[in-house]
């Protein structure tokens, strides 16, 4: 620089004013309303399981969800006249608007930089108060705003409109929306925020002060205008540009805005995957009914089943499901309802199954050696349950023989002795020939009585498994022998006992019954 | 009705109950036929030999009686239960006369009006010597009715959950019976309001309006793209005043059960009535009650475009499925744009313009943002690495 100036460098501004506290005001305002609106906007873009988390909570959420939504459309198109108004009748206002009109200039400076970025040009072109950048990025935020508040304000006044403007609004507002926020993540966080050099904030919008070095490097035309003019102190050449500007003025509160600032990108980059999503692959209800469809399996074999319990006529509930918590290998094997056979009985048989192990009626005593005791052992934790609590059938526990071999050597019945043999056939099931299965079949099933317990064992005053000792109250153990069985007599005329409680029996009544209406056993 | 209601409700009932009934065994006391003797046991159940489907007989008699059924007998529904095992009984058809007297009008009480109105309907299978095609598809009572809890409410305005005392008072001054007069409030208050939430009976009524395959039989399309719009989002949110199916094909003075095409004049959801039916005069909800003749214009229910489906089946890698090829075929860009579109077939010259220029302002608009904040990202790209580079120089 000439000699001249040198002596004057002492008392000039080593520092610009680049944004006034009129346009910081301006800027704090465009960056709260923004912020709210994309939050607030995009509650109803965001998936339908982040929605359902809120509960109960959803509906005020939903409220002041809109409520503030507008709020800030207000207050942004407020702002958006006081930028106009500002423009117009301030001195600064009216500098600001001439420096940031596009001209030609703009265009070459541009290719100039892009050439410089590929590395056909040595150097970047030399930019003046508002680079190429930054006039893009201010009238596409000019575009953005009316179109956005337009198309804000016909939603708003929907009952006014047609379908079809209100169809064009949505639209329109939706997918400036997502331009705006990916542009203000790509474009201008970069800029002030992730940028070498601006990393991790530019100051600006803060102070409004712009260091001389930092203007030669972003704005030199400025840079060289405003020192020519004598407004500036200009920068000592060699001088560690670098150190000059980011000298940190608190180290932990740097180091905090880096933290920050670096989270911010990662933070920044999910969003921008949401929008990119929400643009090109919004949640396609079309595929949903086809993807339930695309198992028969699943749709004939899993889904019946909680339809079927979901939306029962009888508001069934969840004690109908048993919950075991490691289900012996007879119910792993043969499910919960396993009963099946005998047509008129065997809704009673599986509800014995809600209480009872299999073993309890398929294992007779005469055919073990040993005493057998009967024992209640929780779903839960498998332990001995002294005394049963709760009603029909549902004492979370179930009636278990238990084998005593000797004096100090008891098993359950219900555990099978070969439990590994048992795993091993259920895992190799698939590779075995039907031979090989009917032959594990009947290794598996060895221990079990040829004859299962009938009804009227155990419904019958001399039972076969003493009700009142296995911990039933004296009146209930009563009730299962006597009353309601009696009970269910007196009421229906037609109540054919003992058919009813003895399968073989029935069935051949059943046979007689087919035959002598001339219809096949089927 | 949310959950919290339903336990005060529930709490409420069972609160009253015990007031109400005396004489020890509880449940034997409604359940005069004993046929909880069998039925109260959860186990009771068997997997259908036929269909494979669970049959589940079991019945919770204390939550029973506190149902809209509750003073209904067993054997009323069910015919020819006299048999032990029930051998005889017969499928239940809610449109026999049970043995109720309608106090109204002294006559036995049925479903029957409402069966033959359900069936006189687009929902109905026609006339039985004529019935409808695919009439399995059409639903019966019990596929959108179980048989609810009685939800009553303690005013018309606020219809907050439970019994209001200062009401029920007015009433016990003369019905002296207090279980009766408990039971008759409750009766009443119930049908007050609508006791499935709009959530629910959004997702009732897409158990079948979003299959494709059993829409297309009918000669319509899959209405799940009702979650595409505003109502939706208010209805995820829980918004009361959101509206689901209900709220515009059978708003006020319209009835569920006699639902009619678009094209007949007396659909709520006829040209015609839209405008009406948007206003939502008379109804508990505000809808747009300054609704203009064009507001009530045009497609509620938007098709799709089309480039979402085909996409994301090229990016899984699959071949698109069956319906989203069709739907690739019959809502590509050009085909959409050409007249002879099935979809754009049935919109009239002004909905098929609207439509085209829909489409053109979503693509330019995908275009848009995707060739500008994808050159943002390039030039950035390019920005961050010169930016490096220069600065490792200066340094170095």
């Amino acid at each position: 620089m000439n000699n001249e100036t040198t002596n004057a460098n002492m008392t000039l501004p080593t520092e610009i004013t680049r944004l006034n506290r009129q346009e910081r005001v301006q800027h704090f305002l465009t960056f709260a309303t923004f912020v709210i609106l994309v939050a607030t906007g995009y509650m109803l873009r965001i998936p339908e399981d982040w929605i359902s988390k809120f509960g109960e909570a959803g509906r005020t959420i939903f409220y002041y969800r809109s409520l503030i939504h507008r709020i800030a459309g207000v207050a942004m198109i407020i702002t958006g006249l006081y930028h106009v108004i500002y423009l117009g009748v301030s001195r600064d206002g009216r500098s600001f608007i001439k420096d940031m009109i596009p001209n030609l200039r703009d265009a070459i400076g541009g290719i100039q930089n892009l050439a410089y970025y590929l590395g056909l040009r040595s150097e970047p072109p030399k930019f003046d108060r508002f680079d190429y950048r930054e006039k893009a990025e201010y009238w596409a935020l000019v575009a953005g705003t009316i179109i956005i508040s337009v198309t804000g304000i016909f939603l708003w006044t929907e009952t006014y409109w047609s379908k079809f403007i209100l169809d064009l609004s949505i639209l329109i507002h939706g997918m400036e929306a997502i331009l705006a926020t990916l542009a203000i993540i790509v474009w201008h966080f970069y800029a002030v925020h992730w940028k070498p050099g601006q990393f991790p904030m530019s100051n600006v919008w803060i102070d409004g002060k712009m260091s001389a070095h930092h203007l030669k490097e972003e704005h030199p035309l400025q840079y060289e205008r405003l020192v020519a003019e004598g407004k500036l102190a200009p920068v000592e050449e060699g001088h560690d540009v670098q150190h000059h500007h980011l000298a940190p003025r608190k180290d932990a509160y740097r180091r905090l805005m880096e933290v920050v600032s670096l989270g911010s990108i990662f933070f920044f980059a999910g969003v921008s995957f949401l929008l990119v999503k929400i643009l090109y692959f919004p949640p396609s209800f079309q595929g949903q009914a086809m993807a339930s469809k695309s198992s028969e399996f699943e749709s004939l074999v899993k889904k019946k089943e909680t339809t079927e319990t979901m939306h029962h006529f009888h508001n069934t509930d969840d004690t109908s499901k048993l919950v075991i918590a490691n289900p012996p290998i007879c119910v792993k094997c043969h499910g919960t309802y396993p009963h099946g056979k005998a047509p008129d009985i065997r809704s009673f048989l599986n509800m014995h199954n809600y209480f009872m192990a299999c073993e309890t009626c398929h294992v007779r005593r005469e055919d073990v050696t040993g005493t057998v005791e009967y024992k209640w052992f929780d779903y839960q934790t498998e332990e001995l349950v002294e005394k049963i609590e709760g009603d029909n059938g549902v004492y979370g526990a179930r009636l278990v023989p238990v084998l005593f071999a000797s004096m100090n050597e008891s098993r359950r019945l219900d555990q099978s002795a070969d439990e590994e043999f048992a795993k091993q056939y259920m895992a190799q099931k698939d590779t075995l020939t039907p031979e090989e299965q009917a032959k594990a079949k009947v290794v598996l099933h060895k221990g079990i009585s040829k004859k299962p317990l009938q009804c009227t064992e155990c419904h019958s005053k001399k039972a076969y498994i003493d009700l009142a000792t296995v911990g039933y109250a004296p009146a209930r153990a009563e009730s299962l022998y006597r009353t309601e069985v009696a009970d269910m007599i007196n009421r229906y005329m037609n109540f054919y006992l003992p058919t009813m409680f003895d399968p073989d029996l029935m069935k051949k009544e059943k046979l007689k019954k087919l035959e002598s209406e001339d219809r096949s056993p089927d | 009705m949310n959950t919290d209601s339903g336990k005060i409700i529930r709490f409420l009932l069972s609160f009253m109950a015990l007031h109400v009934l005396t004489g020890p065994p509880l449940v034997l006391a409604a359940d005069e036929e004993a046929c909880l003797v069998c039925h109260k046991y959860p186990g009771l159940a068997r997997i259908d030999q036929k269909s494979g489907a669970l049959r589940l007989f079991y019945v919770n008699g204390g939550t029973y009686k506190n149902t809209v059924h509750g003073k209904v007998l067993c054997r009323n529904c069910h015919l020819k239960l006299d048999v032990i095992p029930h051998v005889d009984a017969q499928k239940v058809d809610c449109s026999t006369k049970c043995h109720i007297k309608e106090p109204s009008t002294e006559k036995e009480f049925s479903h029957g009006n409402l069966y033959a109105e359900l069936n006189a309907s687009i929902h109905g299978t026609g006339p039985a010597d004529n019935p409808k095609k695919f009439k399995e598809d059409m639903p019966i009572c019990t596929e959108c009715h179980i048989n609810s809890l009685l939800q009553p409410v303690t005013g018309v305005l606020d219809q907050e959950a439970g019994i209001s005392s200062d009401a029920l008072r007015r009433c016990i001054g003369c019905h002296t019976e207090k279980a009766w007069a408990n039971r008759y409030y409750q009766h009443f208050t119930h049908r007050l309001h609508r006791s499935k939430t709009a959530m629910e009976t959004v997702k009732l009524c897409l158990r079948c309006h979003e299959d494709s395959e059993k829409m297309k039989r009918h000669g319509l399309v899959t209405t799940d793209n009702y979650r595409d719009t505003f109502h939706w989002k208010g209805v995820m949110y829980g918004d009361l005043n959101a509206p689901d199916c209900i709220s515009c094909h059978a708003p006020a003075n319209y009835s569920v059960h006699s639902m009619k095409t678009l094209q007949d004049q007396t659909s709520p959801v006829h040209p015609k009535n839209l405008q009406q039916t948007c206003i939502s005069q008379g109804a508990t909800q505000i809808c747009h009650p300054n609704a203009k003749a064009s507001f009530a214009s045009g497609k509620i229910h938007k098709t799709g475009i089309g480039l979402e489906e085909t996409l994301s089946a090229m990016v899984k890698g699959q071949s698109p499925l069956l319906g989203i090829e069709e739907l690739r075929k019959n809502r590509s860009f050009i085909t959409m744009m050409s007249e002879d579109d099935t979809h754009l077939a049935a919109l009239n010259e002004q909905e098929r313009f609207h439509w085209k220029i829909l489409m053109i302002v979503k693509y330019v608009y995908t275009l848009l943002i995707t060739v500008v904040v994808g050159g943002m990202l390039v030039h950035q790209l390019m920005d961050f690495y010169r930016t490096v580079k220069t600065r490792r120089n200066n340094r170095g």
